[in-house]
């Protein structure tokens, strides 16, 4: 009795022979079998129809898969080239030169220059936001009754603020 | 010496004849301004139309007028003195400048005793303003600049 594993029976309705699984015949196909493997059923295949025939039923579905994907691309990359065609052809078509390369995409081009320019208007009309109070008190000393130092809140302006007695 | 230690020579005597900015004595240009702040009219003087746009959200005062003006160019120590109205004198002395910022001496005397006095880090080119002086139904307040360039 053969108890090698891959030798077992197959409920395959195109495979007769009962020796080899379609699974192990597949990696056979795929050079995915280990070398003593290949050698026994390669000397396998010599003498049964039925496996031969599910051999190159695999080999023919391998090609046309093979086949399959390779056009698939093939045609990807045309389409990826006629766009690319397209777009130069466009690209070609455009103005050139100085005013070609001004007119293109000129509003957004404008958007950004009004934006430079409303930053540099609020930078200079405005100026930087201050930083830390105008003046900061070390010491004082005095006989006032009461004495507040205050800071404004937009210039952050020190004012120290007595109450003569 | 060789031509080229020369030349050498003759550039470096130049460039120590130019005036040179760390050499120079620092000038503590130092402004102020005294405002009669009173309720009753609501004016505001030109000249003050930008310290009061800043100040007056803090104050109950609606007329803020000008009485004096005065700038002075300082060397580091040297006090300047203002008069201000009821007997009473201003003395500023700056006496450091550091991070951007002069270390003024503030001193106000009345009747020629001291009432109030303070050391302050003031921003280089902003003021500070100190109020609180009675006169005339109103407030003095004291805004003082200071600039170094």
């Amino acid at each position: 009795m053969d108890d090698n594993p891959r030798h077992k029976e197959n409920g395959s309705m195109t495979q007769q022979c009962s020796k080899y699984t379609e699974e192990f015949i597949s990696r056979f196909v795929d050079n995915e079998l280990d070398p003593v493997g290949t050698m026994e059923f390669s000397s396998h295949l010599g003498d049964c129809q039925d496996c031969a025939e599910v051999v190159a039923k695999f080999q023919k579905l391998g090609t046309l898969f093979n086949t399959h994907i390779n056009t698939h691309a093939a045609r990807q990359i045309a389409r990826v080239s006629r766009v690319d065609m397209a777009t130069t052809l466009l690209d070609y078509a455009k103005p050139t030169g100085i005013f070609g390369r001004m007119t293109d995409h000129l509003y957004i081009k404008l958007a950004s220059l009004t934006a430079v320019a409303a930053l540099l208007i609020l930078a200079v009309f405005q100026g930087a936001p201050p930083v830390g109070p105008s003046a900061i008190v070390k010491s004082l000393d005095t006989n006032a009754s009461s004495v507040m130092i205050i800071e404004t809140i937009k210039e952050k302006h020190t004012i120290i603020w007595f109450s003569e007695t | 010496m060789g031509k080229f230690q020369k030349m050498m020579v003759f550039w470096l005597g130049i460039i120590c004849l130019l005036p040179h900015p760390l050499l120079a004595k620092t000038v503590y240009s130092t402004q102020v301004k005294v405002i009669h702040a009173t309720e009753g009219s609501s004016h505001i003087d030109p000249g003050i139309k930008a310290i009061v746009q800043e100040i007056e959200s803090v104050f109950k005062y609606t007329d803020y007028r000008l009485i004096k003006n005065k700038q002075m160019a300082l060397k580091k120590n040297q006090t300047g003195t203002i008069n201000l109205p009821g007997n009473r004198t201003l003395a500023l002395t700056p006496v450091d400048m550091a991070d951007n910022r002069i270390t003024y001496q503030i001193r106000i005397e009345k009747n020629q005793a001291p009432v109030f006095q303070t050391r302050v880090l003031l921003k280089n080119h902003n003021s500070i303003t100190i109020g609180g002086p009675q006169y005339n139904r109103g407030v003095l307040l004291l805004n003082v600049k200071g600039d170094v360039r």
